[in-house]
């Protein structure tokens, strides 16, 4: 799969500026970046959602997992009609207890609504929601941007593993560049509309080739001691 | 949950709920009742009592044919009201289908019927009220089909708005990238969505049914004899005014009545949908008794047993101890619900109604908090929340908004605050500070804002800042240079710093000491250069082996911890980590662990560490 000179334009401003990038099957990309640097108008144009120019090659029914758990469920769908979406009627029954289970969810949740869940759980129905639609691609946007890091780990774990076992292919967009170094196999840093670097995970992290990504990586917080 | 239907009955229980309840109510029972009463009275001839004034057998007098005018006003009740219904309904469903049709049509045809709806609510209801009227035929029929047009128009605008908002929304993204037809996203997720408020709508837009109805009949547009309903009969009635007011001002009264009663409820309705968590005052309950031991002398600010509830049994911080001295930096970290933003908005007088915050000791800079005007403590303290935007006035330009601190708190003439304004703009690094001092905060970038807000609190002399997240919406670059700003701003004025936040790396990295906190409580304190190597609290260890950095093992799974934080109101007994906890063993769940010197400068409440 292929990003080919995709740009995005809104009125006279140019989000993403003529980015081309590699998503080999079955690897995790990770996208890192700053606010405004177009990382996210990339996700959202990659799944169709916002009109670009350029092309998207061999990605076919692309997925998206967004930030906000709380957001992107329907308050009144329960967790079973939510996951069972894009699924034909009469798979429904049998789909939805194996979707829960792939991300590590009692089947009995399916009668529950997203209220009565955690951040967690509600980002792991967002998940299976996305693989109910059998993602050639999936586009996960800061998916852990709004827990907590108590619960962060399990999501990214759950991430690695469904790449492990289902060979899905990932767009994994953060602007924390330990959680995408953790979960990608390689980097694209974004800045300003375009990828300044793309390279393997740990030669991103330990041999930056871009001052930018230098100054990314000098801005981790980290503990002393 | 109790605390939300206390809060739905206490928007039931105002007197103005209670007099729109009790009107409609009323006007529901007359118009069952009213005709099968007083129907043959209203109808019975009279010719020897033609329009009569007042009296004692005809309060509000007779018409031309003797009728009583009194019986006719409570028949009518029941014609105007069900003409009022249909007319509501008609509008609705006009509405809510004009409205929602720009969500499936194409989209140039969508354009056509949302500019269609702007203008059509441009246009003044009554004109196209009289309008549809006159076109239908008079009588009845065109009056309530006039009405519901002239509704109509609100209707379709308010279910476009609540509609386009739906249909922006993530999960209707995702729903259009799982191939879900359109129609189907607006019957499945549109619609459901935006019911409630259109059903509200619905209640609020009877009254004005109501009243255009009678404006319909009164104009004589409306509903023709022998039938009657109030409009007619101020028609009627209103001829003879100068005469008689009283055979006018009845149907007027009723018309009224049933029009305030409409509007009240559908007022309480609203209200009691959009209160989900405010709700009455609680019964003061006893705070722990004064601190019987002398204030720390070398505190700036010291917190002793901070307690903060709300109604209905939620304590979202319990019994919460802090020092502070001059110049140093505390971080107070925690995960969602820990309470640590009630914290700071308890020592900065800033709990929302209905909290209730008690404490044993609460002194900044030397004085009793509760003994400080607002003017003292806004001086002494100073508050940067994680929106910038909630302390800056979108409406003024910064340079004034931080002028008026120093015109306010310190009694500085104009120029001398302006020039001040300026100067501490400078100071905390914003660029070219003259012309930013003339713009809007839109104007400025997100990190620029909060430089602006900690300038703003370095307009007085603080002793103490509390930051609550002031950087959790920032980029991680951005971050950087605003803890180093902070950390400036301590070094040089001897303030000391609050720094609250979830991020226990940022935490580490910034402060002088880490105050963790779980479930309303301190859990464990220590020094930030501990944390790696030295933290002792089962929730504290678990909480650094959540964080990825950039040297974790990529082969290994990622520690997290398992379960969620106790919610405030279900915080049991015991240790309140213990259902998450490795170590946890009966006594645990039981028996609650108190804050134990564990070390120096360390302090631990957990049974499992041995101090
Ligand atoms: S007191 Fe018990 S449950 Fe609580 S943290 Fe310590 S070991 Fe765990």
């Amino acid at each position: 799969m292929r990003i080919e000179r995709l740009t995005v334009r809104y009125g006279g401003f140019t989000a993403v500026d003529d980015v081309t990038l590699d998503l080999p099957d079955g690897h995790v990309v990770g996208l890192v970046g700053e606010s405004g640097s177009g990382k996210s108008s990339l996700a959202r144009a990659v799944s169709g959602l916002v009109p670009y120019t350029g092309r998207v090659v061999g990605a076919p029914r692309v997925q998206m997992v967004f930030q906000d758990p709380y957001a992107s469920l329907d308050p009144r769908m329960t967790v079973g009609e939510t996951v069972g979406e894009g699924i034909a009627k009469r798979r429904r029954a049998t789909e939805v207890p194996r979707l829960l289970g792939l991300v590590h969810l009692p089947a009995e949740l399916a009668g529950r609504y997203p209220r009565e869940l955690s951040g967690g759980q509600r980002q792991r129905v967002a998940i299976a929601r996305a693989l109910g639609g059998d993602p050639g691609l999936l586009v996960a946007d800061e998916i852990t941007g709004s827990l907590d890091v108590s619960v962060q780990g399990a999501v990214l774990n759950l991430v690695r593993g469904l790449r492990d076992e289902l060979g899905l292919s990932m767009l994994f967009i953060s602007h924390n560049l330990a959680v995408v170094r953790y979960v990608a196999d390689t980097i694209a840093v974004m800045h300003h509309g375009r990828v300044v670097e793309h390279g393997p995970a740990e030669q991103v992290v330990g041999e930056p080739a871009h001052d930018y990504t230098r100054a990314l990586l000098e801005a981790v917080p980290r503990l002393r001691g | 949950m109790r605390t939300d239907s206390d809060a739905r009955d206490s928007v039931w229980r105002s007197p103005s709920a209670i007099i729109g309840g009790v009107i409609v109510a009323l006007m529901a029972v007359l118009a069952v009742v009213g005709p099968l009463i007083w129907g043959a009275t209203a109808e019975r001839v009279d010719a020897a009592a033609i329009l009569q004034g007042s009296s004692a057998a005809h309060p509000l007098g007779t018409d031309n044919l003797g009728r009583d005018l009194l019986a006719r006003v409570l028949v009518a009740g029941r014609y105007s009201l069900s003409l009022a219904l249909v007319a509501t309904l008609i509008g609705a469903a006009l509405g809510i289908l004009l409205g929602a049709l720009p969500s499936v049509l194409p989209r140039r045809a969508a354009r056509f019927v949302t500019g269609a709806v702007h203008a059509l609510v441009a246009f003044p209801g009554l004109l196209l009220a009289m309008f549809t009227a006159v076109v239908a035929g008079l009588g009845a029929r065109g009056a309530v089909l006039g009405i519901g047009v002239a509704i109509a128009p609100g209707f379709a605008r308010l279910t476009q708005t609540l509609a386009a908002s739906v249909a922006g929304s993530d999960y209707v993204a995702a729903a259009r990238m799982l191939g879900v037809p359109r129609r189907r996203v607006l019957t499945r997720h549109i619609l459901p969505n935006i019911a409630e408020p259109l059903i509200l709508n619905l209640a609020q837009s009877l009254g004005g049914a109501l009243l255009g109805l009678a404006g319909m009949s009164f104009l004589g547009l409306g509903v023709q004899p022998p039938d009657f309903d109030w409009g007619r009969l101020l028609f009627d009635g209103f001829a003879r005014i100068y005469v008689d007011p009283e055979v006018a001002l009845g149907p007027a009264a009723a018309v009224a009545l049933a029009g305030i009663g409409f509007n009240l409820l559908g007022d309480t309705l609203a209200r009691a949908a959009a209160r989900s968590s405010a709700g009455r005052h609680q019964t003061d309950r006893p705070g722990p008794p004064p601190a019987e031991d002398e204030p720390d002398q070398d505190a700036v600010l010291e917190v002793r047993d901070l307690t903060v509830s709300f109604p209905g049994g939620s304590t979202p911080v319990r019994g919460l101890s802090l020092t502070l001295a001059p110049g140093e930096i505390v971080g107070l970290v925690g995960e969602s619900g820990s309470g640590k933003s009630l914290t700071a908005a308890a020592i900065g007088g800033l709990v929302p109604y209905p909290g209730a915050v008690t404490y044993a000791r609460l002194r900044l800079a030397g004085a009793d908090v509760a003994d400080l005007t607002d003017k003292e403590l806004g001086t002494a303290l100073a508050m940067v929340f994680q929106d910038p935007m909630a302390s800056l006035n979108p409406a003024l330009r910064v340079g004034g908004q931080l002028a008026e601190v120093a015109v306010v708190h310190q009694g500085a003439s104009r120029a001398d605050a302006r020039r001040r304004a300026v100067d501490r703009l400078g100071h905390v690094r914003l660029p070219d500070p003259e012309r930013h001092a003339g713009q809007h905060p839109h104007e400025l970038s997100g990190g620029m804002r909060q430089r602006a807000v900690i300038a703003m609190g370095l307009m007085g002399t603080p002793r103490v800042v509390i930051a609550d997240e002031p950087t959790t919406a920032l980029d991680v670059t951005v971050q950087r240079q605003i803890l180093r700003l902070l950390r400036e701003v301590v070094t040089e004025t001897g303030a000391a710093l609050l720094f609250i936040s979830h991020d226990i790396a940022v935490v580490g990295e910034l402060c002088d000491r880490v105050v963790v906190m779980y479930a309303g409580r301190v859990v464990e304190e220590l020094p930030a250069d501990r944390l790696a190597a030295g933290a002792a609290h089962p929730y504290t260890r678990a909480l650094i082996a959540s964080l990825p950095d950039l040297d974790t093992d990529r082969s290994r799974p990622l520690a997290g911890i398992p379960g969620t934080q106790p919610a405030p109101a279900r915080v049991g007994p015991g240790c309140a980590f213990a259902p998450r906890c490795v170590l946890a063993t009966a006594r645990c769940h039981g028996e609650r662990p108190e804050l134990v010197v564990h070390g120096p400068r360390q302090r631990v409440a957990c049974w499992e560490v041995t101090p």
